[in-house]
């Protein structure tokens, strides 16, 4: 065996799932002591890349070797660290570290500890994390430290002489501070002469790290460079290539002069920071960045449902502070959740009941719940939001995930607020539903609410809002408007690494 | 050009909601049908007469007072397992104070209930405040209330001093016919639909029995509604205390921790009828119905006596398999 020959090796690879040809002739190679930066934006196919290497997908035509031998899946021939690190929190460090590859047990069947805790201790010094003990359980450690046992776990997991480990954007969700530590402990694997596919959005940590990156875009890999040879611009250019520039815009321009409904400024929370900014009456402002970029969190603090740490927030002009989800709902601030199903709904309620938990007392008469009425206002939604089936008395659950969306759309719209956040309300939700739910949401601009999407589609946000604000690690890093806020300009700001977009594409 | 596939939002057909779908929420009245018609044809002399009609009713009550108990904090998702053992409480203190201290019956009654009141609370705090899973909390005070039942009473009855004319006067009437505890069950049970049903609070229960975390979603004070849930159940399971010192005429440490299973049983079992996979008050007295009649007519046919217990068990299991089907039905 030569020193040369590369770790892994995939050649003219092609891979297809329902019809659709997602991955269509990859060439990709991983040497001995490299790490290799894997880009590309949604949908080009990344993830059935990783899945064909971790053999979750059988291929359909070309090969894939690791150091010269084909691919068998689950012999130990490539490591993984997934991006939600798959640890568990309640057993310690040495046991998750050896839950891969088993337990060493005596002669009566007992669990060795005491060479299990030395291996672990060992392991980890050897990554330059000598300070975890062993015996701590996952819980009780930092993020960045969680990190480091999920990638001695893998490195373990290996078999003799396998020196390839991929990590899937193992920074997602760690704090911009405490990468650099990841990073050091990735250069101590380099140096053994492991090899690393490295996944990742962020243009900084991969300039800062790989060696070569390679972009997949639709499902074909553009190019593999040297990061030496090769500028950020450029590889954003690759990664987006020379798409059309999406200006359809449907709603009116937001004036600068309409009054303000919410202000925050210097508003801090446990990840977002600093964060200044002015939603007007009548306008749709998008929020988008990055997984981990903070936006969520943003969201919950302009609902009361996280702690605002620290600045301070206006309503209408007034300084308002909401301890609780039910202090802004009745301020006149709507929140469509992310998690529909954890946090958006109730499953075995009826769809009704599910719309008039927001203010059941508009209902209560006399000591008695007009059922009546409720039903009337209940029937009237389901009609204006084209809910299907039409029937208001189905348990919530029986319906598909765009009407269910449909429906707390309407819960929030029949109070009439004076600010709508909704946050990635596309999700599991189909095309047809999807533009109703938009139209809806400008036609709530037009008629003089505030309206805050949160979404990581990008030509959604540029055909629907005024303006769009970009975050990353916490802060607020870009703003484009008006005739900039093009699909093409939001990626940019989004996967870029400069904070000004204007400056960055004259 | 029209797209080959479906698209993944569109309308889904109704389930067909058929003889079978819309007879479901009844099922348990035709299966209380079927069994007095079982017993009536296996034991015509004793199980259908009046006589054996009285006796079920009135051990009913106790039993249903409890189970109206439990249902409050269980449809805002929660159990309060200790809510038989403060049903004793509840009977001892009322009893002690008249006794020991010479109190007259409603003072009596009125401290019975406020401690009651918040022992539930007290559970309601322990769950809401510090986070403890309510089963494992409120076994704990169950266990803890018991021991000090026995501690209290010393495992005897309290019955010197009672004001014995007055509490039968209370308990043994029989208007229409019907034993006068039956009346106090119905009357509770009434303000317990209501509130469950037709109030804000009710609702709001309901929401966060679904899921607490949408309920702080859709601005419900989730921590105070379960609070009031907790306090309703001690609230409640006093009452049951009064009404058993009433019919005992005296205070007995033995009757309230053995109703514990039979509750939870008839509780969990309520969500099998009339409001399909949510736990109701008129599904809870059907599943007492269905539970009592289910021991009598047992116990008439000459069965062993441990086989009540089988059938309780039994129905718990059965009842619980049933609401985890329904939950998963359409409507």
């Amino acid at each position: 065996m030569t020193q040369t020959q590369p770790l892994l090796s995939v050649s003219n690879l092609h891979k297809s799932l329902i019809g659709n040809h997602i991955l269509q002739g990859i060439d990709l190679t991983v040497q001995q002591a490299e790490i290799h930066a894997l880009m590309g934006g949604n949908g080009s196919g990344k993830s059935t890349l990783i899945k064909c290497l971790s053999g979750y997908w059988t291929i359909d035509k070309g090969t894939i070797r690791v150091n010269g031998d084909p691919l068998q899946p689950g012999r130990g021939q490539i490591a993984f660290v997934q991006q939600d690190l798959g640890l568990i929190q309640s057993l310690s460090v040495a046991e998750n570290i050896s839950l891969g590859v088993g337990y060493k047990t005596g002669p009566l069947g007992n669990i060795k500890w005491r060479e299990m805790m030395a291996g672990a201790a060992e392991l980890l010094a050897s990554l330059g994390h000598s300070g975890i003990d062993p015996r701590a359980e996952i819980r009780s450690l930092n993020l960045v430290q969680r990190t480091a046992v999920a990638i001695a776990r893998a490195t373990q997991s290996l078999n003799d002489g396998a020196r390839l480990l991929v990590l899937d954007e193992p920074t997602a969700a760690l704090p911009a501070t405490e990468i650099g530590a990841l990073f050091e402990t990735l250069e101590r694997l380099r140096a053994t002469g492991i090899g690393m596919l490295y996944v990742s959005h962020h243009l900084s940590e991969v300039f800062r790290l790989c060696d070569r990156i390679s972009v997949l875009r639709e499902g074909r890999l553009i190019a593999t460079k040297d990061t030496g040879d090769t500028s950020e611009a450029a590889v954003v250019e690759l990664m987006l290539g020379k798409k059309l520039q999406k200006t359809v815009k449907t709603g009116t321009k937001a004036q600068n002069v309409a009054e303000s409904v919410l202000t925050m400024t210097g508003v801090c929370g446990q990840r977002i920071r600093d964060i200044n900014l002015c939603i007007r009456k009548g306008e749709v402002v998008g929020l988008t960045g990055l997984q981990g970029s903070g936006c969520t969190e943003l969201a919950e603090i302009m609902f009361g449902a996280q702690l605002c740490q620290a600045g301070a927030m206006g309503l209408d002009g007034r300084p308002v502070v909401f301890a609780h989800p039910s202090e802004a709902v009745a301020a006149g601030i709507g929140l469509v959740t992310e998690d529909r199903h954890g946090n958006g709904s109730f499953a075995e309620l009826s769809l009704g009941e599910n719309m008039t938990a927001t203010d059941l007392r508009r209902f209560f008469r006399w000591g008695w719940l007009n059922k009546k009425s409720e039903t009337a206002e209940v029937d009237g939604l389901v009609a204006q939001f084209d809910v299907q089936p039409a029937n208001g008395r189905r348990r919530f659950s029986s319906f598909s995930g765009g009407n269910q969306q449909k429906a707390i759309l309407a819960k929030w719209m029949r109070l009439s607020p004076k600010l709508l956040i909704c946050d990635q309300p596309d999700i599991g939700v189909d095309i047809g539903s999807k533009n109703a739910i938009y139209a809806a949401l400008r036609e709530a601009a037009a008629k003089g609410a505030a309206v805050i999407v949160i979404s990581n589609q990008h030509d959604d946000l540029a055909a629907i809002c005024d303006r769009v604000l970009i975050m990353r690690s916490g802060r607020i890093v870009a703003e484009v408007s008006g005739a900039d806020a093009t699909e093409h300009q939001i990626s940019l700001a989004t996967i870029g690494t400069q904070p000004e977009v204007k400056e960055m594409t004259r | 050009m029209t797209s080959q596939h479906t698209p993944v939002g569109g309308p889904i057909r109704p389930k067909s909601a058929g003889w079978m779908g819309r007879a479901a929420p009844y099922g348990m009245v035709f299966l209380l049908i079927a069994e007095l018609a079982f017993f009536t044809v296996l034991a015509p002399e004793t199980f259908a007469t009046r006589a054996s009609f009285n006796v079920v009713v009135s051990n009913s009550a106790i039993l249903g007072l409890i189970v109206l108990a439990l249902l409050v904090p269980l449809i805002a998702g929660e159990i309060d397992a200790s809510l038989p053992a403060v049903l004793t409480v509840a009977s001892l203190t009322a009893a002690a104070l008249m006794s020991h201290l010479a109190w007259p019956l409603v003072p009596a009654v009125l401290a019975s209930m406020a401690v009651a009141t918040a022992i539930g609370l007290g559970n309601g705090i322990l769950v809401v405040r510090f986070r403890v899973p309510s089963l494992i909390t409120t076994l704990g005070t169950f266990t803890i209330l018991t021991a000090a039942i026995t501690g209290l009473a010393g495992g005897r009855v309290i019955e010197a001093g009672l004001p014995k004319a007055t509490l039968k006067l209370l308990s043994e009437p029989k208007p229409l016919g019907l034993p006068l505890t039956l009346y106090y069950l119905l009357i509770v049970a009434v303000v317990v639909w209501y509130v469950t049903e037709h109030t804000p609070l009710g609702r709001h229960w309901k929401a966060i029995g679904s899921s607490e975390p949408s309920a702080r979603m859709a601005g419900i004070r989730s921590e105070k509604a379960k609070l009031l849930a907790f306090a309703a159940g001690g609230f409640l399971a006093g009452i049951a205390g009064i009404v058993q010192l009433f019919k005992a005429q005296l205070g007995s440490p033995n009757v309230g921790p053995d109703l514990l299973f039979a509750g939870l049983t008839a509780a969990f079992l309520s969500a099998a009828a009339f409001r399909l996979g949510t736990y109701n008050v008129r599904g809870a007295i059907l599943s007492i119905a269905l539970i009592q009649f289910g021991i009598t007519g047992l116990i008439l046919i000459g069965s062993p006596y441990w086989m009540d217990q089988i059938f309780t068990g039994g129905a718990l299991i059965l009842s619980l398999a049933i609401v985890r089907v329904m939950r998963r039905s359409n409507l």
